[in-house]
């Protein structure tokens, strides 16, 4: 039977005595692309972080790679995009493209056989900023510094990479082809997880969708989630399903 | 140029660029993270630790050292455990710091020129360890830089994400705060207590404004932290003494 990448067993959490996740299960194998969405507040987020290690369930576990968190040194095995990443890029700060991506390789087991340069250099290709290297961050555009943020994410080969709400404050054309290229990393094999709010958008991507609020309401073929109105009603905004890539 | 032919002046000079190269490039991480302030609120502390050798007849140096490193990690887990605004809890430090040593001076009556040595400074008085000590320091930064310097900048830039990849996010803050609080009271008798924090955070903003890169930023932060050291101690003539700390941190102030 496989093994899931990421397991999230009866997870419980809160803030201050309110409960914001309670009792959630959430599996994710190899291969999966699937989007967590979900009303504000529906801890949609807050799953994420426990998922990465930066919050503790107060109940309930989380295994990575068939390890419990707490014995999971593997690190590198994981990419994450954290929220808001635009806020990042300090408008004082001369960091260049290329030093924002080899980041990414702290904590990371080095390549054998390349340099760091051309590790950075590959991680950029696969985002198209490889021309990019080394302007400074600030000199681009919200979606550049979205794949900028991306490539940080994707320069230690990670296997499963988790994305939350990575294109706030971006464009839909720039929405669109960071997306398009979620799709085509996942194609290659990476299995993604990613917290939105553009159902819209994404839907067109993605092959499942997890949504959330505060337990786990729906989890499946994207296909299948608005034929439920009750769960589809939860999420605002258009949410019809446009097509599919896959 | 009769003063190049005084041991004492070299000593100075060695070991007040040694700490230049130093102090620039730890603050330059203290700017990234928004805590430029911190060096500031050590100072204070460091005066207690001052007060407080004065008052027990030891070592007031030794005490400030272990007085400030202690203060510096408490803060450091006052803002990560209370929640509170983080420059709140450095407005808290230094107002401590300072309530606490002007009480303990007064216990010592020891108001007198003593402290003052320490709240001015005077690199042209540095003793032979003092002057090793700081070549020590500028040896500890460099290999700190080399090794560590990468994953300091990435707690400091996005520790959320640096967390997540596993880098030992706490004892990098750790040495981080260590380091501030060892140079706040090395500069302490170079420059004194009220403008060490000066030659920490100017360099560093000065390079920030020129560099390209953020290797440049380190590289320029050594420099304009060297030169602003070795600058205080010109003189324009053997007769006129002016003062080596205020004259250093005017000329990063100047630099900025």
């Amino acid at each position: 039977m496989k093994e899931p990448l990421v397991e999230v067993e009866k997870v419980t959490f809160s803030y201050n005595g309110e409960i914001v996740l309670e009792e959630v299960n959430l599996e994710l194998f190899a291969g999966d692309f699937c989007a967590l969405i979900g009303p504000n507040g529906s801890g949609k987020s807050t799953l994420l972080k426990i998922i990465v290690g930066l919050l503790k369930p107060q109940q309930g576990r989380v295994r990575l790679f068939g390890k419990e968190i707490e014995n999971f040194h593997e690190w590198w095995r994981i990419g994450y995009v954290p929220q808001k990443v635009t806020s990042l890029v300090d408008p004082v700060l001369p960091l260049t493209v290329a030093e924002t991506v080899g980041l990414g390789l702290q904590g990371k087991p080095k390549s054998h056989g390349f340099s760091k340069k051309e590790v950075i250099l590959s991680a950029l290709e696969r985002v198209g900023l490889a021309d990019k290297a080394d302007k400074l961050l600030r000199e681009l555009s919200g979606g550049q510094q979205q794949r900028v943020f991306l490539a940080r994410a994707l320069v230690g080969q990670p296997q499963i990479l988790l994305l939350d709400e990575p294109t706030t404050g971006v464009d839909f054309t720039a929405q669109e082809r960071f997306y398009e290229l979620l799709g085509r990393l996942n194609r290659e094999g990476l299995t993604i997880l990613i917290v939105t709010h553009d159902i819209a958008v994404v839907d067109r991507h993605v092959k499942q969708v997890a949504c959330l609020n505060r337990k786990l309401v729906f989890h499946g073929k994207h296909e299948d989630f608005c034929k439920n109105p009750e769960v589809c009603g939860l999420i605002p905004g258009p949410h019809h399903l446009i097509g599919h890539l896959h | 140029m009769d003063i190049l032919y005084y041991g004492f002046f070299w000593k100075a000079l060695l070991a007040g660029v040694a700490f230049g190269l130093s102090a620039a490039p730890t603050g330059l991480f203290l700017i990234i993270r928004r805590d430029s302030l911190l060096p500031h609120a050590l100072t204070h502390v460091a005066f207690t630790g001052v007060a407080l050798g004065l008052l027990l007849k030891g070592t007031p140096l030794l005490l400030a050292l272990i007085v400030t490193v202690l203060s510096a990690f408490l803060v450091m887990e006052i803002r990560e455990r209370s929640g509170v605004y983080e420059d709140t809890a450095v407005g808290i430090l230094a107002s401590l710091g300072l309530a606490l040593a002007i009480v303990l001076a007064s216990l010592a009556k020891s108001y007198d020129v003593r402290l003052l040595t320490y709240l001015f400074g005077n690199i042209l008085v540095l003793n032979e360890k003092e002057a090793l000590l700081s070549g020590a320091i500028f040896i500890l930064v460099l290999v700190v830089l080399f090794k560590l310097g990468e994953a300091l900048f990435f707690i400091s830039f996005d520790e959320e994400s640096a967390r997540t990849s596993g880098l030992p996010v706490k004892r990098l803050k750790l040495l981080l705060s260590a380091l501030t609080a060892v140079l706040v009271v090395l500069g302490m008798k170079m420059v004194g207590l009220l403008l060490v924090s000066a030659l920490m955070v100017i360099p560093g903003a000065s390079a920030l404004e020129v560099a390209r890169s953020l290797k440049q930023s380190f590289f320029l932060s050594a420099v304009f932290g060297g030169l602003s050291v070795a600058g205080g101690l010109w003189s324009p003539s053997p007769s006129i003494c002016l003062l080596p700390g205020p004259l250093s941190s005017s000329l990063g102030d100047f630099s900025f």
